[in-house]
Parts: structure tokens; C-alpha cells; sequence
């Protein structure tokens, strides 16, 4: 009793002192000194990133607890804004020696609140590497300074601008619940306790799901790869209508499931459909990652692993997987910048919002559209998620990479640049480069593969290639419809009839197998994007059913259907670029 | 499609598996790095917790018979010495063995002596002295609130233990007080602050016994040897204390070595750390005769203080 008095009369002190003389960089916008302060054990602060620093005009909140047994016991103090550094985790936790007791700490009760957050401005001014609570941050603080410099700055764009103070708020509520999932991350093979952990390997899982689905279309075909692309569409839709459908049940009910878990734990028991579902998810975050390049530094880690995971299962062996994995390792000690960044947080935030529409995407995709999938997702990403420059295409090269070991380090580096810098004008400009690139990387990826894996497994790795290339050249599409702005819209149509007719072209000269099927199926895909854009935009339960018959009719009313959509969508664009601006 | 899918399922197992295991390796990995310091901290309160159950704060009065017992079949070098201390020493107060022993152990004794003597003298003296402490610690750059409630805390208790006002407590009232975590923590804590403040300030005087205790300077043992609660006190707290309430200690060193000042036989060595007279003090000369014979006697034996009372 007598204690809880003297703290309160010691709180009241150190609030009083903290909003009269507050501690460089720190202010508390919901103190205020008339206030009773009901509740004194917890105080919101927030921390301005130092000028000079890569944390600099970020915004961070922090948020301290005080202890029964304060100032015996040191506060309890974590970030709520995600920020990348190497003491500071994903929870917000904060590893610093004054916020815990000796032997393992430093707290002493003649410390106070102030010097606390002091303490924490110079830690993000000066990390400490060397006693990281992050592994991957604290090893690039250490050795690639560019690389986290480059995260740390995209990470407090994203999340610690002022400004957008709701949405940065809503972020942290979410990321808060999954720590430790950049931490993982960081640590190789991303495991993380949480959300992130089981979607990454579901992530695995759902790959695999896909690789049965794949096999079992080519087993019918006899040849694997190629069979796919042969296919005939109506084939491919019975095939994959019934999937759907079965999919689209399913995932009615985990919707209706709490939202934030649907995705971890109902997918986890219900097997191969959930899996699936899993799979767009993870295919989701991909985009999202991909969309976010410039936004997000943490992105790339856990998209690594997902990425890697899914893809692995379509290598054929389980060699090849380990490879991956190597590969994998290797990226990330090798550390450039490229496409390490997903922040887990953010693919988790947008599963969470929209797992519906992930989710239909994914299954809608599913099954033996493969292309479609890739193309479709980069949309139902496009047109959900926050930010609003999207990197369609991007997501496809960064698969090339994935799996590819080799020479895929040389094309990544190469394509990087591209990635990072995306100008809204010069987008498009870009986009096209990469598509092409995707598709000349396509020619080099197959001879690659062809040589060594001649047999059974060749096929699968290939059939991504391949895929990504018509990917490229869809999303590329898909991009110029989204680019809204007026400008833009010309110049994107132009480019989008270019690409339908001229990018067939070299595809041609590589696969001659595969040129009638090729274009097909980017009509197609093409036409199903927009029709899932249609139904998404209505409703979506509707929606497969509305894919899968236009799919099966060929419909005339393409043409109009992508024009309006096409309009709608750059006026969604627009509405959203601006909302973010 | 038969046959595809079975090797597929195999791989899916494969995967699954190695793809799972690897995470929850890191996972453990990365939970076991927190463990360990987690570890430390449970032990460490397990230890306490043990060390609560057998020993209050400050303990009963027990005769050194007791202590005898204790080493009833241990070291013949301690036993001959506290039969020794038997000859002036007439019993014992344990304290627990938290690391604040000494601390503790001084609080009690200290005022104790106050309830016994009702020194208003020496309590004015004090007062005078935790007046300058204070400033000692405003001077070094403490911010006020993080020190004063510690202060008044202990005032408090000195006020209380003289006798005649409303809020005066009765020796058992005191042992109670002692024992109360919300009290004694704070008194403790007080003393961790004059002593911290007076070794800072004193800092070149301090410096070579700090160096050859710990090998840190002066700033950093105090963060870490005197402020935290739990940190265990060695001659420099006690020096520092004693200086800085001008309140002389006398330890006795009951441990196994053989002191043989005479070759009669073991004795039991002591130290008075005796305050180091302030020229700034005007009421040195007074204290002169007090600050002589030590009225705080403790027992030290290694890693630990309790209480000594004379006969």
C-alpha cells in the first residue's frame, strides 16, 4: 500500500520532469501535466529518429510499463513501431542492459524514465551490434552497412513517417502480436514462433500442393513442363474448376473464423485444400514484398524463405531443395540489397485484413493455372494492398532467382537497380525492361536447366521459368492497366498492345512448342485477371464461379471487359496513390 | 497418376520435414540464447526465494551459541573463533544473504541503536549528514525524484524511532518495519545512494581501492557494484557509508584464517572503519568520542554480514 503511494507520487514526479525537461527526441502526445493519470503503469511515448541517422524523422512509439516495483524493477519498454534495428526485435523488444535487472542487466532504481528513453535515442543512434538481439541486422550493421542503412531507412519510411499516424498505428497493433518474426528471419531459415512461422511453412507446404497438382496434370500430358503449357484450356479448367470450388467452400468457413488466425491454424489441419490456400498466402506476401521493394526493408527475409520453399517443392528432389536452402544461405550472407526485404509483419497484415480475397486468388489460380496464379496475384495484391506502388513484374524475376542458383545471382544483381528505384513515370519504362529481361533470363534459365536435368525433375523447374516469363509479360500488362494516371494510361496501352503482340515474339524463337499455347494462355490469363477483378470488385463469392465460366467460354467481351476494367483499377490507383500521398 | 503421387508424397514428407525441423532448430536456438539469461534471473529468485523462507529481511536475536551450532562439525578454526567472540560478544541477528546484508544489516543496527539510545543528538547529527548527502547527489547531476523519495523514507524511519511524537514505533514495530519489503528495500536503497554519492565524490580517493576491487573506474562501479539493488558491499561501501553518515562500523572477521596476533592461540581481527572527519563538518569535535567506539558491530563472514551485539 505504502509503496503503491510512493510510486505514485514517484510517477507523477517523473512525468511532471519528463514534460517539462523530456529527454532529447522524445515527446509523450498523450500526457498532458493537468492530467490525473489514472493509470500511471503506463505511459506512451514516442522517439524521434536523430537527424543524421538512418532512423531520422521517423516517428517511433514506445511504449513503458511500470512495474509494481518500480524503480526497484526497471520499466518495461518496447517499441510499437516496427523498426529495423539491430537490438530491437520485431515485438518491439528492446535489448538494452538498463532495462534489466543485474547480473543480466543494468537497471538500478536511480535510473528513471528519462534517462531511459535517453538511452534508447542513443541506441538508435549508435546499435550495438555486438550484442544484437536481431542476427541478420546486427550482421549487416556490421558488415554491410549499405544493406541495413537500406533496410533501416525503408522500415522508418514505411512505419515511422509522421503523418500517416492511423495506419502506421494499426500496423504496430498487428505487428506486435508476432514478434521475433524478423528476428527468426534473420537467423536463416525463417522460423517464426508465430504467424509468420506457420504461414512460411505452410508456405513449404503449399508448394508441395501445387507440385501434386502440377504432376498430376503431367502425368496425364506424359510430359511434365511442357504438357502444362500444351494443355488444352478447357482441360485445365475442369481440372482446376473443381478445385475451386472445393477451395472456395472451404475457405468461406476459415473465413468466417477469426481472420488473424485463419491462416495459421486452420490451414494447418485441414491438409492439401488448406495448404493451399496457404500457398496464396504465401504467393501474396511474395507480391506484397515484391510491391513494397522500396517501402520495406524486411521484407526480403521472409519472402526468401517462403519463396524458397515454395518453390524447392517443384524441384523435383529433395537435392534440390537443400539447394535451395544452400542458396538461400548463401543470399543472405551475401547480403545485397535486392530483394531482402518482407517485412513478416507485412504480409500478415494483409492476410489478415483480406484473407478472403488472398485466399480467392490463390484458389482460383490454383490447381493447374500456375501462370495464372502468378499473374493474378500481383493484381488482388495491386488492388489491396497499402502501399500503392506495385512491382507486378518484380515478383516474377525474383522466383527466376529463387530457384535458379547460379546465374540468377548475376540476373538479380542485375535486375536490382530496377527493382529499388521505381519511379511512378518511369515505372512502366522499367517494368518492360524487366519483362523482357524475365524472358530473355527465361532462355537462359532453360538451357541451364535442360543440360543437367534432362530427365523427370527437369520439367518442373523449368515450368516456373517458363511460367515467370509469361508472367512477366502478363503482369507487365496488368501494370500498364493499373497505371492510372492519364499519362500513363496512353502510354500503357500502347505498351500493353506491344507487349501482347511483340513479346510472343522472342518467346517464340526459344520455344517454338510453346508459342500457340503461350499466347493462349496470356489471353486467358489475361481475361481471367480481369474477371476476377470483376467478381472481386462485386462480390466475392461469386467469383470463381464467374473465372471459371468465362474461362471455359471464349469470351468476346474481353476486350470491353478489360477496357472498363482497366479504368476502374487505374481509378482505384489513383484514388489509392493519392490517399497515400 | 498413381504412380506420381506416391514419390510426390514422399517428397512432401521430405520437405515438410526438413523445412520444419530446420525452423524449430533456430527456433530453440533462438529461444535458448534468451534462456540462459533467463535462467540466471530464475535462479537467481529461486535462490532468493530459498534464502527468504529460511531468513527474514532481518531475523530474530539469537545467542552465538547458535553459530556455534552451526559449525558444529566444520572448520575447528572457526569454532575456536567464536568461542573467542563468545568472550565479548554476547549474540547474533542474522540478516538475508540478498546481496543487501550489509546495507541491511547497518539500517537495523543503526536504528536500533537510535530506539535503544534516543540519541536526539546523534539523530540531528545525521540528519545533518543525509542533508549533505543530498546535496552530494544534486551536485553529481541526480535528478531529484530519483533519490528524494529514498530520503524522506528513511527520515521517516529515523523520526519514528524517537520516542514521544505520534508516529514513534516500538523496537518490535521497528523489527517489523525491517522486515517489510516496501520499507526496507527503500531504506537500503537510500544508503546505496550516500554511498554511491560519496564514493563519486571522492572519487580520486576511491579510485585505487575501486581499481584493485573491480578494475573499473570509479563511475562504473558505482553503476554497477553500488547502485543496483543486490550488489554485495565490500570495504569501499562500507568505507563510503561510514564516511558519508559519519556513523563508525565495526566489522569483525570471522573467517579461516589464522590470526595469530598472539601466539596463544586464534583471535578474531576487526575492523572500525572510523569516518573520516570532515573539514566541512562543524559538529566533528562533538562526534569525536562517538565516532571512537563504534556502536554498529557486524560479523563478516565471507560473502556475508549479520549483526553482532555486544555484551
Amino acid at each position: 500500500m505504502a509503496q503503491a503511494a510512493r510510486l505514485n507520487l514517484r510517477m507523477q514526479k517523473e512525468l511532471k520532469l519528463l514534460l517539462t525537461d523530456p529527454p532529447p527526441g522524445a515527446s509523450f502526445p498523450f500526457l498532458s501535466p493537468d492530467s490525473d493519470l489514472p493509470s500511471l503503469s503506463s505511459i506512451d511515448a514516442q522517439i524521434e529518429g536523430a537527424e543524421g541517422t538512418v532512423y531520422a524523422k521517423g516517428i517511433f512509439k514506445i511504449k513503458i510499463q511500470i512495474p509494481d516495483r518500480y524503480p526497484f524493477q526497471p520499466p518495461i519498454v518496447t517499441f510499437a513501431t516496427p523498426i529495423y534495428h539491430p537490438n530491437i526485435d520485431t515485438g518491439g523488444r528492446i535489448c538494452l542492459d538498463i532495462l534489466n535487472l543485474p547480473p543480466k542487466g543494468a537497471w538500478q532504481p536511480s535510473l528513471n524514465i528519462s534517462t531511459v528513453l535517453t538511452s534508447i535515442g542513443l541506441l538508435l543512434s549508435e546499435p550495438n551490434p555486438d550484442d544484437g538481439l536481431m542476427c541478420e541486422a546486427s550482421r549487416e550493421y556490421k558488415y554491410n552497412r549499405q544493406a541495413f542503412d537500406h533496410k533501416a531507412r525503408a522500415m522508418t519510411e514505411k512505419y515511422a513517417k509522421a503523418g500517416d499516424g492511423g495506419s502506421s498505428s494499426s500496423q504496430c497493433i498487428q505487428t506486435m502480436p508476432n514478434p521475433s518474426m524478423v528476428e527468426v528471419q534473420g537467423v536463416d531459415m525463417g522460423s517464426k514462433q508465430d504467424t509468420t512461422g506457420s504461414a512460411s511453412s505452410d508456405g513449404k507446404q503449399s508448394g508441395i500442393s501445387h507440385k501434386l497438382s502440377f504432376k498430376s496434370l503431367s502425368s496425364t500430358k506424359g510430359k511434365e513442363g511442357d504438357s502444362k503449357e500444351n494443355e488444352m484450356p478447357g482441360h485445365r479448367i475442369s481440372s482446376s474448376e473443381l478445385e475451386n470450388q472445393m477451395e472456395i467452400k472451404g475457405k468461406r468457413k476459415e473465413e468466417n473464423s477469426a481472420l488473424n488466425e485463419c491462416n495459421l491454424n486452420c490451414v494447418r489441419p485441414h491438409g492439401i485444400r488448406r495448404k493451399l490456400s496457404l500457398d496464396t498466402s504465401g504467393q501474396f506476401k511474395k507480391n506484397e514484398d515484391d510491391n513494397k521493394e522500396n517501402v520495406d526493408p524486411n521484407c526480403c527475409q521472409s519472402l526468401y524463405h517462403s519463396q524458397n520453399n515454395f518453390i524447392s517443392p517443384f524441384g523435383t528432389s529433395e537435392q534440390q531443395v537443400s539447394n535451395n536452402h544452400e542458396q538461400l544461405r548463401q543470399h543472405q550472407d551475401d547480403k545485397s540489397t535486392r530483394y531482402t526485404r518482407s517485412t513478416g509483419s507485412k504480409p500478415c497484415q494483409i492476410t489478415h485484413k483480406k484473407p478472403l480475397r488472398s485466399f480467392d486468388s490463390c484458389q482460383i489460380s490454383d490447381g493447374s493455372k500456375k501462370k495464372l496464379l502468378e499473374t493474378t496475384k500481383p493484381f488482388s495484391s495491386k488492388s489491396y494492398s497499402l502501399t500503392a506502388d506495385d512491382v507486378s513484374p518484380i515478383p516474377l524475376p525474383v522466383r527466376h532467382g529463387e530457384v535458379q542458383p547460379s546465374e540468377d545471382f548475376s540476373d538479380r544483381t542485375g535486375n536490382t537497380p530496377a527493382h529499388t528505384k521505381i519511379d511512378k513515370h518511369t515505372l512502366l519504362g522499367k517494368k518492360l525492361s524487366l519483362g523482357f529481361k524475365g524472358s530473355s533470363q527465361k532462355q537462359d534459365n532453360n538451357k541451364e536447366n535442360v543440360v543437367p536435368v534432362n530427365q523427370l525433375p527437369l520439367s518442373k523447374p523449368h515450368s516456373p521459368f517458363r511460367k515467370s516469363g509469361l508472367g512477366c509479360k502478363l503482369s507487365l500488362r496488368t501494370l500498364s492497366q493499373l497505371q492510372g494516371s492519364k499519362e500513363d494510361h496512353r502510354q500503357s496501352e500502347n505498351f500493353f498492345t506491344n507487349a501482347s503482340e511483340s513479346l510472343p515474339v522472342p518467346q517464340d524463337s526459344r520455344y517454338d512448342w510453346e508459342q500457340q499455347p503461350n499466347q493462349d494462355e496470356s489471353m486467358k490469363t489475361e481475361r481471367e485477371i480481369i474477371q476476377e477483378h470483376g467478381a472481386e470488385e462485386t462480390e466475392g463469392p461469386p467469383l470463381s464461379e464467374t473465372i471459371i465460366v468465362l474461362d471455359s467460354e471464349d469470351s468476346e467481351e474481353e476486350g470491353q471487359v478489360s477496357s472498363r476494367q482497366r479504368l476502374s483499377l487505374a481509378r482505384k490507383r489513383i484514388g489509392k496513390t493519392i490517399a497515400k500521398a | 497418376m498413381q504412380n506420381q503421387e506416391g514419390p510426390v508424397a514422399d517428397g512432401e514428407k521430405e520437405s515438410t520435414g526438413s523445412l520444419q525441423t530446420l525452423p524449430l532448430n533456430e527456433f530453440e536456438l533462438g529461444h535458448w540464447e534468451n534462456f540462459v539469461d533467463d535462467d540466471i534471473m530464475q535462479q537467481q529468485s529461486t535462490i532468493q526465494a530459498e534464502e527468504a523462507k529460511k531468513v527474514p529481511f532481518v531475523g530474530d536475536k539469537e545467542p552465538l551459541s547458535m553459530l556455534a551450532a552451526e559449525y558444529e562439525f566444520g572448520s575447528p578454526i572457526l569454532l575456536e573463533k567464536i568461542r573467542v567472540l563468545g568472550d565479548q560478544y554476547a549474540a547474533i541477528r542474522r540478516t538475508r544473504g540478498d546481496g543487501n546484508c550489509f546495507f541491511r544489516s547497518f539500517m537495523f543496527s543503526y536504528l536500533e541503536h537510535i530506539v535503544e539510545s534516543q540519541d536526539r543528538a546523534e539523530v540531528d547529527r545525521i540528519k545533518r549528514n543525509v542533508e549533505e548527502c543530498r546535496k552530494t547527489l544534486q551536485s553529481l547531476g541526480y535528478v531529484d525524484f530519483t533519490f528524494e523519495d529514498f530520503f524522506a523514507l528513511f527520515l521517516e524511519q529515523l523520526e519514528s524511532v524517537l520516542q514521544g511524537s505520534e508516529t514513534s514505533i516500538s523496537h518490535d514495530e521497528l523489527i517489523l518495519r525491517s522486515r517489510d519489503q516496501s520499507v526496507s528495500d527503500y531504506v537500503v536503497m537510500f544508503f546505496r545512494f550516500v554511498t554511491s554519492g560519496e564514493i563519486r565524490k571522492r572519487a580520486e580517493f576511491f579510485e585505487p581501492f575501486v581499481l584493485g576491487l573491480t578494475n573499473t573506474s570509479v563511475e562504473q562501479f558505482c553503476k554497477s557494484s553500488v547502485e543496483p539493488m543486490g550488489e554485495e558491499s565490500d570495504h569501499v561501501h562500507i568505507t563510503a557509508l561510514s564516511d558519508a553518515l559519519g556513523v563508525p562500523i565495526r566489522v569483525v572477521y570471522l573467517d579461516r584464517s589464522t590470526c595469530d596476533s598472539s601466539n596463544s592461540g586464534v583471535s578474531v581481527n576487526h575492523h572500525d572503519f572510523t569516518p573520516t572527519i570532515s573539514v566541512t563538518n562543524p559538529d566533528a569535535k562533538s562526534c569525536d568520542t562517538k565516532a571512537l567506539k563504534p556502536f554498529i558491530t557486524l560479523l563478516y563472514r565471507p560473502g556475508h554480514y549479520d549483526i553482532l551485539y555486544p555484551k
